[in-house]
Order: C-alpha cells, then sequence, then structure tokens
C-alpha cells in the first residue's frame, strides 16, 4: 500500500503553484502599459464594465496596482523557498493571496482556468495553515484541491463530449488554424492525417470523462492518468502557447494523488 | 478553539466545493445569486468547450478626418509564435482580455436580437468603446467608430471576416 504524507502533497502543490504564479506576475508586469491609460486594462475602461464611478475608491485600487504586483512577485518567491508551513511562508501566502485578489479586482478581464485553481490551491492552503497547520485541515485542503482538479477535468470532458464539434473530430484542426493558439505546421500536419486529430480530440475527450475512475483504480493507472495529464498540460502549452496551465493544473497533482489513495480500494 | 476552526474549515470548503459543482451548470437563479464573484473564486471549467475558438477575432478602429474615412487601426496584440512561448507569453493577457470583451459583445447580441440598437448599451460594448475611445487622435478628427473583424489561419493576406460595426461615435477634443 502507497502511503503519501499529505503535509508533503500540500507542500508541493504550494510551491509548484507559486512558481506558476510568480511567472504569471513577471508577465502581467511586462505588460504593465495595458494597465495605462490606452490599455485594455486603463482604469477608466474597467471602471466601465464595472459600472462604477469616479467616487467608487477604485482609483486607490489602481494606484496600488504595480506595487502590488511587485509585493505578490516577492510573496511567491519567499513561498517557493520557505514552503507554506514556516512562519514566513504562512505570511507570504497571506500577502500572496491578498495581492493577487486586489490585481484580479483591478484586471476583471483576462482571466481564465490556471488562474482560478491557483486561487483556490492558495486559499485551501491559507485556511490550512491560519493560524497555525494542523493535520485535519491539511487533509481537508488536500482534498479540497485534489476534488477540484477531478471536478474540472471532468466537467471539461463531459462538456466536450455533448459538444458535436468535438466529436466530429476535425476540433483540434480548426483551434490549431487560429494565430491565437495554432502553429502552421500543426495545422498541415493534421490536415494531412485527420485520422490522427480526430484519434487525439477523442483521446482527450476520454481522458478527461474518465479522470476519476482512473484515479479510483490501482496505483499504476493513477499514475498512469496523471503522467497522461502532465503530457496533455505539456502538449498545450508548446503547441497552443497557454503556458500557466503546465503549471497550474499539475501543481495539484500531489493532492490529487494522496486523494486517489484515500478513495481507491486498490492502493 | 482550535477543533471549532477546523469544523468552520471544513463547512468552508464544503460547501466551497458544493457551490463550484453548481457553477458548472449555472442555472439562472444561481447566476443571479453569484453575480458579483469579483475573485472569480467559483471556478467554471469548460475549456475550448463546448464551441472552442476557431478563429481569431481583432478589435480595429477608424476616424473620420475632415470628412473622410481614414483607414482601419489593428489595436489588438498579435498573438506569440515565439519559441519560449509555452514558458513565457505575456501578451495572452491583453489577447484574452480583448477575447472576453468580443465574446461579451456576442452574448449582448444574442440576448438583444430584438432590439440590436440596444447593444450600445451593454457592457461589453461599453468596455470596447472606452478602450476604441482611449487611443491618440490627429486633429481633424471629430468621429471614430469601432469593428470586430474575424480572421483563419496566418499571415497578413488571410481573409478577414466582419463580424461586428459599431456605430460613429462623436470625439471631444
Amino acid at each position: 500500500m502507497l502511503i503519501i504524507d499529505p503535509s508533503a502533497a500540500l507542500e508541493a502543490t504550494t510551491r509548484i503553484s507559486a512558481c506558476g504564479a510568480l511567472i504569471a506576475s513577471l508577465e502581467m508586469i511586462t505588460v504593465r502599459r495595458e494597465f495605462g491609460e490606452h490599455g485594455v486594462f486603463s482604469r477608466a475602461g474597467i471602471m466601465s464594465l464595472y459600472r462604477y464611478d469616479e467616487k467608487s475608491g477604485f482609483k486607490f485600487v489602481d494606484k496600488l496596482a504595480i506595487a502590488t504586483l511587485g509585493i505578490s512577485i516577492v510573496s511567491y518567491i519567499t513561498l517557493i523557498l520557505q514552503g507554506p508551513f514556516q512562519p514566513l511562508g504562512v505570511i507570504a501566502i497571506m500577502t500572496a493571496f491578498l495581492c493577487r485578489n486586489i490585481i484580479l479586482w483591478r484586471r476583471l478581464i483576462g482571466g481564465d482556468g490556471a488562474e482560478q485553481i491557483t486561487t483556490l490551491t492558495l486559499a485551501a492552503t491559507l485556511l490550512a495553515v491560519v493560524p497555525e497547520p494542523s493535520p485535519q485541515r491539511i487533509n481537508l485542503a488536500v482534498s479540497f484541491i485534489g476534488a477540484q482538479l477531478i471536478l474540472s477535468y471532468v466537467t471539461a470532458g463531459i462538456t466536450k463530449f455533448s459538444s458535436p464539434v468535438w466529436r466530429r473530430g476535425d476540433v483540434l484542426c480548426r483551434i490549431m488554424d487560429t494565430e491565437t493558439y495554432g502553429q502552421p505546421w500543426i495545422v498541415a500536419v493534421l490536415r494531412r492525417f485527420p485520422r490522427v486529430a480526430t484519434m487525439l480530440s477523442w483521446l482527450v475527450i476520454l481522458f478527461q470523462c474518465s479522470f476519476l475512475l482512473l484515479l479510483a483504480g490501482p496505483s499504476w493507472m493513477a499514475f498512469g492518468a496523471l503522467a497522461l495529464g502532465l503530457g496533455f498540460h505539456l502538449a498545450v502549452a508548446v503547441t497552443m502557447g497557454i503556458n500557466n496551465f503546465l503549471w497550474a493544473f499539475p501543481a495539484t497533482y500531489p493532492c490529487v494523488v494522496v486523494l486517489g489513495a484515500w478513495i481507491s480500494p486498490f492502493w | 478553539m482550535a477543533s471549532i476552526w477546523n469544523y468552520i474549515v471544513a463547512v468552508i470548503l464544503s460547501l466551497w466545493f458544493g457551490a463550484s459543482v453548481i457553477h458548472q451548470f449555472s442555472p439562472n437563479w444561481w447566476c443571479r445569486l453569484v453575480r458579483s464573484d469579483l475573485f472569480g473564486l467559483l471556478p467554471h471549467w469548460s475549456f475550448f468547450a463546448p464551441n472552442p475558438a476557431h478563429e481569431d477575432t481583432h478589435v480595429v478602429y477608424r476616424d473620420l478626418q475632415n470628412g473622410e474615412w481614414c483607414a482601419w487601426i489593428v489595436l489588438t496584440a498579435r498573438g506569440n509564435r515565439g519559441r519560449w512561448r509555452w514558458f513565457w507569453n505575456p501578451n495572452r493577457y491583453p489577447r484574452k482580455a480583448a477575447n472576453d470583451l468580443i465574446n461579451g459583445l456576442r452574448r449582448s447580441g444574442q440576448k438583444l436580437e430584438h432590439s440590436p440598437r440596444s447593444i450600445i448599451l451593454s457592457n461589453s460594448y461599453v468596455g470596447l468603446l472606452q478602450w476604441v475611445a482611449a487611443q491618440s487622435r490627429n486633429p481633424g478628427v471629430t468621429h471614430r467608430q469601432f469593428a470586430i473583424v474575424t480572421s483563419n489561419g496566418f499571415g497578413s493576406e488571410r481573409p478577414l471576416d466582419l463580424l461586428f460595426l459599431s456605430e460613429s461615435h462623436r470625439v471631444d477634443h
């Protein structure tokens, strides 16, 4: 029987998530011009989306935005170095979570699933370690993070299965035929071998739909599913440029392993 | 005291997970309830489904200067096809933001099918207009108009389709 320490799993998850969040914050600093007067995240533009007026106090949040990004970068580095269980790590995770939410409030648009799972991971870890780490709360946080990953894969799988576009099998070719998410050479390969394109889209659907079942099976099956998941996120990052998913989702795998060990009768 | 806190955390995380499950189905009553989820604490895990993006969308605008329309100017950031984009891809933020606004406009368009002009009051239209209006302009410009165009494939020669054309808006100097 495989025994994995939930604390070690939560620590690994938090550190890897912090790596992804650090890269994301540095990327946001790179495009800080977009937060200026002419950018897509301009204060006036975001205020119009919220329907805030000048008295709303949003100006204050705007003034803090870049400084908050800077503080969050320091917090993520501290979290990576210290882990979530050291006193400095606990302060770092609290600061990171607070800064993260200020930035999300200021930015409003342009977010994605990777950001969401990182926010959930940080929040659950925060609840596990404040005021001091407790084994019960660590188990709860590990279960919550693992369950969110399972929910994400299974929901995505079922939604894809219910979509005729995905079932038809040419969907990858269509996504790849865009500048935003594609590469010309991949489109050429998928057009030349349409059966490969169909097979790949069905592989994604089956993998995501059956993720919970794979996890509940023997440990080799669960580790196989996670290896497939890692390969999937790596392929998505390389081919589509969705780099933050490569950190955010595999980061939760240690928690998923612990959850698998708890729910599977075969481990 | 510690055990009470453990129970409270158990309740919070259970409710949160339950809410996350309901959020995947997003029934109308639920959408009204969680309309102001500012921080995205309730995830939506649909990832490129049911209808994935199969076209590039671009926000473009043009000015009416001295009574004549000028050439269209592209506002949207270009996609990054560099070899490091699997690790470093900052442009996805502005691109995704523009896509969010455009998708919002599409949804509003579908909702307001019977009174298409009311779209100018929708959040996404106002957000896009605010972005377009914030761009600098030359003297003599009196009006500005934006459009959403879509494209497939790669390169500057690819054909464009018009998805949406805004009203012409007077600009103040």
